[in-house]
């Protein structure tokens, strides 16, 4: 899993060029963040442009060599964003050490959103907001056949075009909120929050000391 | 959910300027499958091999040029419709050779042309309504 994504840093950018477009819809989304802030699987940093400087954001990544690149983008970018590495599946943060989670195209890329689902809402506080950029699996039974195809090909790369994400979440136990249509039914903005009554904590984990070089300690109580 | 202004063109805009790019793509790969198929056909081998191969092209050509658009257009957004239309335009023009008719090859490039132009204007207006409806499930406040 690490291997693949520190391959993939190099090209990653390419990929991802349409952010001309896909950009403002990110941005509007991200302007709802509210308080201690986990963004999942930063990547790049291609979408720190989009993220407000108010709250206090800890950006993580399971690559080091995406982190790496994203160092530069984290450096220019105003706000209070702080870099770690770690694994979305197995988090080193308290429970409910977070008011917002940001998720922007990474459950195609997660050998087991359901775990990580169940990580977000162990790792978010109760009432927290989950807030998906995502692309998921069509409900058109055309389209979503197109994507099945597309993911023979895509998974040899690390990303299922044809997950059902949204699903996920809920049975993790988060309720959606709103659901914004940014191409078809396939990528969609999704606003969702912790709901107490479904979901299972899973476990308590600590960070180790050398992961959180540059952390302050309130982001993780 | 209002998008931001980017690059001093309003979000309207953009959209408009993404739509027209995206009807564009849609014509552009419908008249390179419909020429790819048209190109096999011509060969005159028997149909079923001729349907085989006319789609594996028409495919790859799809492919290709929707991975020289997703730069700009996005990955998603001009791989899913264009591999409609790589699939749609080779057996559109199997099924008018069997019935006899063998279209010139203009007459293949204004058809592929038109397959893209139905292809967004179905996926866009699908898109619209269910945009609507997965607001009106989802709907907070």
């Amino acid at each position: 899993m690490r291997s693949t994504w520190e391959r993939r840093a190099r090209l990653y950018d390419l990929c991802e060029g349409s952010d001309l477009r896909r950009g403002v819809h990110k941005k509007a989304l991200f302007g709802r963040i509210l308080g201690r802030t986990l963004f999942l699987a930063v990547g790049t940093g291609i979408d720190i442009r989009h993220l407000p400087v108010g709250p206090l954001i800890v950006a993580i990544d399971i690559s080091r060599a995406m982190l790496e690149k994203s160092r530069i983008r984290a450096e220019a970018f105003a706000g209070n964003l702080h870099l770690v590495q770690g694994d979305a599946m197995g988090m080193c943060f308290r429970d409910g050490s977070f008011d917002t989670i940001v998720t922007s195209c990474t459950m195609c890329s997660v050998p087991d959103p359901a775990r990580v689902f169940k990580e977000l809402h162990r790792v978010l506080n109760p009432g927290g907001r989950l807030l998906m950029f995502e692309h998921m699996r069509s409900r058109n039974p055309i389209l979503g056949a197109v994507l099945d195809l597309m993911t023979i090909v895509t998974r040899r790369g690390g990303t299922e075009m044809n997950r059902h994400t949204l699903s996920t979440a809920m049975e993790a136990g988060f309720r959606v909120l709103a659901v914004e249509s940014i191409f078809l039914d396939i990528i969609l903005a999704v606003e969702a929050v912790k709901d107490d009554a479904g979901g299972r904590q899973i476990r308590q984990v600590v960070c180790p000391d050398w992961s959180r070089p540059s952390l302050p300690r309130e982001a993780l109580h | 959910m209002q998008p931001n202004q980017i690059a001093g063109l309003s979000p309207r805009r953009i959209s408009l300027l993404f739509a027209l790019a995206d009807a564009l793509f849609l014509m552009v790969v419908g008249m390179a499958s419909n020429s790819a198929m048209h190109l096999i056909h011509a060969l005159e081998w028997n149909l079923a091999l001729t349907l085989a191969l006319g789609m594996a092209a028409a495919m790859a050509v799809q492919m290709l040029l929707a991975l020289l658009a997703a730069p700009v257009l996005g990955s998603i957004e001009s791989m899913v419709p264009s591999m409609i239309v790589g699939m749609v335009s080779p057996m559109q023009l199997c099924v008018v050779a069997l019935f006899g008719h063998h279209p010139a090859p203009s007459a293949a490039l204004l058809t592929g042309a038109a397959l893209g132009l139905i292809t967004f204007i179905t996926v866009r207006f699908w898109g619209r309504w269910h945009g609507r409806s997965l607001g009106r499930t989802f709907s907070e406040t």
